[in-house]
């Protein structure tokens, strides 16, 4: 058993292997949570968003309270091409990811000089403006009453093969797919020079300029990354409840995240995975069980986790049980 | 060829000049040192060099062409490696982590494998490899700072004192490793370096700063026989010393010790800092504590104040023992202390930076109005500055303002530490004076002091620490008269 516990430890591709196979047995595992394929969905989905947002968070050392913008910045532009152009899902997606991919460009230029606390107010200032624009411009948008009528039939090109995802298990397969897509990425990322250059930043930023690196560069292409699993995630959330709502762009979703991370264990590779599962569980079974006089009072619950986890369990969930070397 | 050429470099902060004009100019293959007194802008000389600051004039050529403004990266890659004077390393990461990312950016991955482990034997690490660099000992991080310059592939290598907080038998393993990097690696380095012996036996040639400016250069030899060397580190006045021999300034009245050090050990996590310190100041006493950077002046008044308090020996104040109290309880038993580099609140203005220790200490307003009629009364130079911000008082108006802060609540015992640095010549002599007067108010004084001069001109007592250990004490006349003594504060 404990060599079998050590070859897992250290073969890398064996534990993408073992990760890829509960994700894909996931939706006939989680009844037996009290959960169900709509859960299932939601949790892979705030996986790869997580994954991503420990990129900028946990590897790079920077904290952004504002990525729920590119989060729903994705969902909106997909659902706003694919409601008025009735053009291929996967287009749409792409077109989704692309816009806000650029949004991050520019905002991460302007503002990555900046550190710390005044970079994380930064990243409020514009996720905020992002929300006011999607709850405010009602023409365009949808505001308050969001942006409905997203489809979902079919992922495919036209000609060459086309895949109902309609049905929720069906959908859970694709977005399964993408979700491994997403963490192979993820780990040749973190494993390669740029990511080994990313910690140094984390580690010592003056020293790693000093020894040679543009940190800045370093800094914005993390920024832009982790953006780019936000957007992702964001499509298939649009796609998963068709449609769009402003709280997904504000910054308290972006908070939700940063949770995530952290209640996993940042810095650490399967840390924000755990962690946005067991948070998105226990937001959907605390609503349906913790209700005080009627009330959903999930927040409350969900700070006191929180704080349960900075106070004794600062490492997150996966840093508690990975070995300290 | 000169591998390094400045021009004319300055770099002013505000008013102050940090750096002025100087000229300087380094053969390859040479070890050259950089020493003076604290402030004299030798790590200020050392960021400009690195492009961690921009010069405010003048230029930096490095092999015949210009870096003066180019950003930190880009001089590493020219071929200037760094290590830093507070230690810096990456710390949650290993050992060969540490030297292993940066180099693959010079290197392709099998190269930066094998660069790596020639890097780690060099500095002495081959066996500490997955240590987790925050685990090392304090020795090693500075090896290992050492070790991540030298993955840059730098021709010219800047070492900032690389042996600062390292007792005496662990520097010497730090100075055969500087001697084998020059001997045997062929590396051009220039030294930051306090400890006067070490300088001296490894250097080529040595330059002197003082208060931003060139004042001396030349080899081990002529630098040990230069006056103006022994001057600006026992001076800083451009004047000669005058001593004042007869003294009259009566003590207070009795011989009572305020203050007694009895064997104090005092350390940084392993860094063994203050070694047996035993000391006296009586009532009324101006006493002065001497000793070059890194002695373990400053770490004296933190274990009276009780802000690193000492593992071993005993601090008694008046009739009660307080080495085992927390700063806050200290403070209220009467002693004050002015921390090195003034610690003014940069956005509160003046009068709101000294009101705070009146809130703090719960003074009533009455009580507090004379006080702060007091404190003007030293400082008349304040008055007209009470609603300047912090950040824009000039360094010697922040002095003042930290002494007179320093005096709120019922002071009987003030620490200042460093009040001189980075202050011009006539400032200091004014302060100099206020201090006095502060004395003849009937506070007892200990003076701590890099810039000696200053010191030796008002103590009535004069301690001198080398490396964590009284070395001397004695009358400051008797310090000031024997050359050979003197001599010892430059540690030759």
């Amino acid at each position: 058993m404990s060599t079998l516990i050590k070859t897992i430890r250290t073969n890398a591709s064996l534990q993408l292997a073992i990760l890829s196979i509960v994700v894909l047995l996931w939706p006939y595992i989680i009844p037996f949570i009290g959960g169900y394929d709509g859960l299932a969905i939601e949790m892979v989905i705030f996986a790869i968003f997580a994954m991503g947002f420990n990129i900028l968070l946990g590897y790079t050392g920077i904290l952004s309270f504002g990525h729920a913008a590119f989060f729903g910045l994705a969902g909106y532009s997909m659902g706003l091409i694919l409601i008025h152009l009735k053009i291929p899902i996967l287009l749409g997606m792409l077109f989704g990811i692309a816009v806000s991919t650029v949004t991050a460009i520019l905002i991460g230029l302007l503002i990555i000089r900046k550190t710390g606390i005044y970079f994380a107010m930064l990243t409020i200032a514009f996720g905020q403006m992002f929300f006011f624009i999607a709850s405010r411009w009602k023409n365009f948008t949808g505001g308050e009453d969001g942006l409905t009528g997203i489809p979902r039939d079919v992922i495919g090109i036209p000609g060459l093969f086309s895949i109902p995802i309609f049905e929720p298990l069906h959908f859970y397969y694709f977005i399964a797919v993408v979700f491994i897509i997403a963490a192979i990425v993820k780990y040749k990322l973190i494993h390669s020079h740029f990511g080994q250059v990313l910690k140094t930043i984390r580690e010592n930023e003056t020293r790693a300029q000093m020894v040679g690196y543009n940190v800045r560069r370093y800094k914005l292409s993390s920024f832009i990354i982790s953006a780019i699993y936000a957007s992702v995630a964001g499509t298939l959330y649009g796609l998963f409840l068709n449609y769009m709502f402003p709280q997904t762009l504000d910054w308290i979703r972006s908070g939700d995240v940063v949770i995530m991370t952290l209640v996993g264990g940042m810095g650490t590779f399967f840390g924000p995975i755990i962690g946005a599962g067991v948070i998105v569980a226990l937001r959907v079974l605390i609503s349906i069980y913790a209700k005080i006089e009627g009330m959903v009072f999930w927040q409350f619950f969900m700070g006191i986790i929180f704080l349960f986890f900075v106070l004794f369990f600062p490492r997150g969930i996966w840093g508690f049980f990975q070995k300290r070397e | 060829m000169e591998i390094l050429e400045t021009k004319e470099l300055c770099k002013n902060f505000g008013s102050l000049e940090a750096v002025n004009r100087v000229g300087f100019k380094l053969e390859k293959g040479e070890l050259r040192s950089i020493i003076g007194p604290n402030g004299a802008g030798k790590t200020t000389f050392f960021n400009l060099l690195t492009g961690m600051l921009a010069p405010s004039s003048g230029d930096i050529l490095f092999k015949g062409e210009s870096i003066a403004g180019l950003p930190p990266h880009q001089v590493a890659k020219r071929g200037i490696g760094r290590s830093f004077q507070i230690t810096s390393i990456f710390p949650q990461l290993t050992v060969y982590e540490n030297i292993l990312i940066p180099s693959m950016l010079y290197y392709s991955k099998n190269e930066a494998i094998n660069r790596t482990w020639e890097i780690l034997g060099d500095v002495d690490l081959k066996d500490k490899v997955n240590v987790i660099a925050a685990n090392l000992s304090h020795g090693d991080q500075r090896h290992l700072d050492i070790g991540i310059a030298l993955t840059t592939k730098p021709e010219l290598l800047l070492l900032d004192e690389p042996t600062s907080g390292m007792p005496p038998e662990e520097s010497i393993r730090t100075v055969k490793l500087i001697q084998r990097l020059k001997a045997e690696k062929g590396y051009t380095i220039i030294l930051i370096e306090h400890k006067m012996d070490i300088v001296l036996s490894v250097s080529d040639r040595i330059t002197v700063l003082h208060l931003g400016e060139k004042i001396a250069e030349g080899t081990p030899n002529e630098i040990q026989a230069s006056d103006e060397v022994q001057k600006a580190y026992l001076g800083g006045l451009d004047k000669e010393y005058r001593m004042v021999n007869n003294r009259q300034r009566k003590v207070a009245g009795n011989d009572q010790e305020i203050l007694t050090m009895e064997k104090v050990n005092t350390f940084y996590g392993e860094s063994h800092v203050l070694r047996d310190v035993s000391m006296k100041v009586r009532e009324g006493e101006i006493v002065a504590l001497l000793g070059r950077n890194g002695a373990g002046k400053t770490t004296t008044l933190r274990s009276i104040l009780g802000l690193t308090p000492a593992r071993s020996g005993s601090i008694q104040f008046g009739k009660e023992r307080i080495e085992a109290l927390p700063p806050e309880t200290v403070a209220n038993k009467g002693i004050s202390l002015v921390p090195a580099g003034r610690r003014i609140f940069a956005n509160l203005n003046l009068m709101e930076n000294l009101e705070l220790p009146f809130f703090m200490k719960g003074i009533d307003s009455k009580q507090k109005r004379s006080q702060i009629e007091q404190i003007f009364n030293y400082f008349p130079a304040l008055l007209e500055r009470k609603t300047h911000k912090g950040n824009r008082l000039s360094g010697g108006e922040q002095q003042m303002l930290a002494i007179g802060r320093a005096l709120v609540g019922n002071v009987k015992f003030m620490m200042l530490d460093e009040p001189s640095q980075g202050l011009a010549p006539m400032v200091v002599k004014h302060l100099g004076e206020i201090i006095q007067e502060i004395n003849k108010e009937g506070v007892t004084i200990l003076l701590v002091e890099q810039n000696a001069l200053m010191a030796l001109e008002l103590a009535d007592r004069v301690y001198v620490m080398d490396k964590g250990e009284i070395v001397y004490e004695g009358k400051p006349e008797d310090l000031w008269a024997d050359k050979k003594l003197h001599q010892e504060l430059l540690g030759v």
